[in-house]
């Protein structure tokens, strides 16, 4: 669309240059300059971020890092270990929980969803989309600590937390995913006597297949690096922790926090693990961008 | 599998041409079925348009083998009970169905929670509240003060930068060129906001805080930029960079998409009367997508206010602080961070308050995002690829964004 757009400038612009009034002329420059600028502005920050991230952070980056976890380590020294664990843990049970509820929402909406209900569904999906993650936080404290008895943190907390945050984003996605199989394959499925469940288990989902997988990635990469819920309800260890259903248990972006919040006094290990937690949370985070990204590519129906 | 095999009754009058084509050739075999049906994703309306033959017979290849409707002949193994395909719809029906209701129980059970839990805070007295408040109002104003003076200087500043990212990308950048900066910009997004907040911390603070002597000297007179400036660089200002750095990746993800968007008449007939190109976007692009890039912007304001652990290390806030000043050290702080701060040292009627505090933030973005949507209402109906006539809102494209908060 846009294409066709610019073709006509582009040929025109030499002609005309000629009868353009100065102040035009001058417009013209000022605001491409402008914009031009804004982008560097916005760009500049990335540029210093990563920059600071990789310099800092690749000091610590070796296997103590991998291997060890934080217990008994005061000063240098010491790993994040229990924190890769803890965020891979919470990680896959909020993907239990987000994933299959997420879609089938989806599936609900596209397929099913008639009348007054399916649009109050996705209102309250985009009040979700919005819903602060601190807010989401307090809402699996109330929960469990209803459950549990008062100032309870597990796992499992912050898993809830976090499926509050990842199910909007996967129904979204998985929505528009969904929307874009061609109706007159579902009007062909059906019209050979196939009831709607087949319909949509053998030709709608398959078709959609990898947007769907597109979809869970961009949910998973929304809450990976989510800090303030699992602040709340998981809280923070120095030791490693595989129970998700008890007690406290570490993550990647608390790791961060915490290595900065409680500095011992050798602060300056402190500030290195922050940082090297730093670049490996970014590297996951770009990792399953990066997966969404091929599993489109890849696991996308040959068109042609 | 030929096509002999697949007799089935007369098709509808109305459209005979698959089943007239079915004596000329075979549906090829072992296809998916899924991925036939594909091939012409940009034709016109769907009930204008046509299955080819190989396209059905892979479709219901796919389907798999016993259709409870279709007559098969030869009849082969035993037909599927009537019962039984009915069972299954109704059940997947319900599941579904079931999954949306869970989404409508959770959100109202967040509320209901949150009020239950934060209304004992509300008749809390002195030394029950955190921070030595007195009483639950004093203590919420200007925490939420703090949120929404941040918040709105964050989309001051951010709003006219998204938007400008936004027009250089769709308007001036060459088309091999877009996605790159398009991605770059999305990059920002999928930082997680502790990052920020240490980056923010241990390097902008300090970057920043030689330029406020400056800023204080040249626009002192005015109230905004009058007191001390602070040394450290911890101030409401830097908070607001950072917010605004955060959510222009939001805002531009929005106005990119509406800007795309804009219809190819309306830029020919700008470009016909000799506009420039500064022109033509300010003609036809920019009125085009002024709701989308409000509706944005509600939504990078809505994200901003729930923003939580960069502003809680970047800013240095005072308690029950209210200012308008942006470069002192004495600061408001925000809710999401002093609920952040206060949580994990909390006990007793500490927790129902900071549960209180909470329901308000929840209440301020809902509102926010409520007019989000209310601007970004579906302006044209417009076909989907090969899906019939979809209603959407492009507004709202980028509420998926971001990462971490």
């Amino acid at each position: 669309m846009t294409a066709l757009a610019a073709a006509p400038l582009a040929i025109r612009a030499p002609l005309a240059r000629e009868r353009l009034s100065r102040r035009r002329r001058w417009t013209e420059k000022v605001a491409a300059a402008s914009l031009g600028v804004a982008c560097l502005a916005a760009l500049l920050p990335l540029g210093s971020l990563i920059w600071t991230v990789l310099s800092r952070g690749l000091a610590r980056l070796d296997t103590t890092f991998f291997t060890q976890s934080l217990r008994g380590v005061v000063g240098a020294g010491g790993g994040a270990l229990h924190a890769i664990v803890g965020t891979a843990l919470i990680t896959v049970l909020t993907a239990l929980i987000a994933v299959p509820v997420g879609l089938l929402t989806a599936v609900y909406l596209v397929e099913y969803g008639r009348g007054w209900f399916p649009r109050a569904v996705t209102f309250l999906v985009d009040v979700m989309t919005g819903l602060p993650s601190i807010v989401a936080g307090l809402f699996a404290y109330a929960v469990f600590s209803l459950i549990l008895g008062p100032g309870a943190r597990s796992g499992l907390a912050g898993a809830v937390a976090l499926s509050l945050l990842m199910t909007p984003v996967v129904v979204k996605a998985g929505e528009e995913m969904l929307r874009l199989v061609p109706t007159d394959l579902r009007e062909a499925a059906l019209g050979l006597g196939a009831p709607t469940y087949r319909v949509v288990l053998k030709v709608v989902l398959p078709t959609a297949r990898s947007g769907l997988i597109s979809a869970v990635m961009l949910g998973l990469a929304r809450i990976v690096g989510e800090t303030a819920p699992l602040l709340l309800v998981a809280g923070f260890t120095d030791s490693m922790n595989y129970d998700p259903l008890h007690n406290r248990m570490a993550t990647l972006p608390v790791y961060i926090y915490s290595q900065w919040q409680n500095k011992g006094t050798d602060a300056a290990a402190y500030d290195a693990r922050a940082w090297t937690a730093a670049l490996v949370l970014i590297v996951f985070v770009l990792a399953i961008h990066l997966l969404a990204r091929l599993a489109g590519r890849l696991l996308a129906p040959k068109t042609r | 599998m030929t096509a002999e095999d697949r007799r089935r009754p007369p098709a509808p009058p109305a459209d005979p041409r698959p089943i007239s084509a079915l004596g000329r050739g075979d549906g090829p075999e072992g296809e998916h079925g899924a991925e036939a049906g594909q091939s012409r994703p940009d034709q016109g309306l769907s009930s204008e348009r046509t299955l080819g033959l190989e396209q059905v017979l892979s479709l219901e290849q796919a389907l798999g083998p016993e259709l409870p409707s279709l007559g098969r002949w030869p009849q082969t193994g035993p037909s599927p009970a009537p019962g039984a395909g009915r069972w299954a719809e109704t059940t997947a029906r319900r599941l579904v169905t079931g999954a949306g209701g869970l989404i409508v129980a959770v959100l109202a059970s967040v509320a209901l929670f949150l009020l239950a839990q934060g209304w004992p805070a509300l008749g809390a007295g002195a030394g029950q509240l955190p921070a030595g408040a007195t009483d639950f109002w004093s203590l919420a104003w200007p925490l939420a003060f703090g949120s929404i003076w941040a918040s709105a200087l964050a989309l001051l500043l951010a709003a006219p930068l998204a938007t400008a990212i936004a027009l250089f990308t769709v308007h001036y950048l060459p088309r091999r060129w877009r996605p790159l900066l398009s991605t770059a910009i999305d990059l920002l997004a999928a930082v997680p906001s502790v990052i920020y907040g240490l980056w923010g911390l241990m390097v902008f603070a300090p970057l920043v805080a030689h330029l406020y002597p400056w800023l204080n000297a040249q626009l002192g007179w005015l109230p905004f930029f009058a007191g001390r400036p602070s040394a450290t660089g911890r101030t409401i200002l830097t908070a607001a960079l950072v917010l605004a750095v955060m959510i222009v990746p939001i805002i531009a993800a929005v106005a990119r998409e509406v800007m795309a968007q804009t219809p190819v008449g309306s830029i020919e007939a700008a470009v016909a009367l000799g506009a420039t190109r500064w022109e033509t976007a300010r003609l036809a692009v920019l009125p085009w997508s002024r709701s989308g890039i409000v509706a944005g912007s509600m939504l990078g304001l809505g994200r901003a206010l729930g923003e939580t652990m960069a502003v809680a290390m970047v800013l240095s806030p005072t308690p029950f602080w209210v200012s308008l000043r942006l470069l002192e050290s004495t600061n408001p702080n925000t809710v999401s961070a002093f609920i952040a701060q206060t949580f994990p040292e909390a006990h007793g009627l500490q927790v129902n308050s900071l549960i209180a505090l909470g329901l308000i933030l929840f209440a301020l973005t809902f509102v926010v995002n409520a007019l989000a949507r209310r601007v970004a209402r579906p302006r044209t109906v417009r076909e989907r690829p090969g899906g019939g006539l979809g209603r959407r809102r492009p507004a709202l494209a980028g509420a998926s964004l971001g990462s971490g908060r």
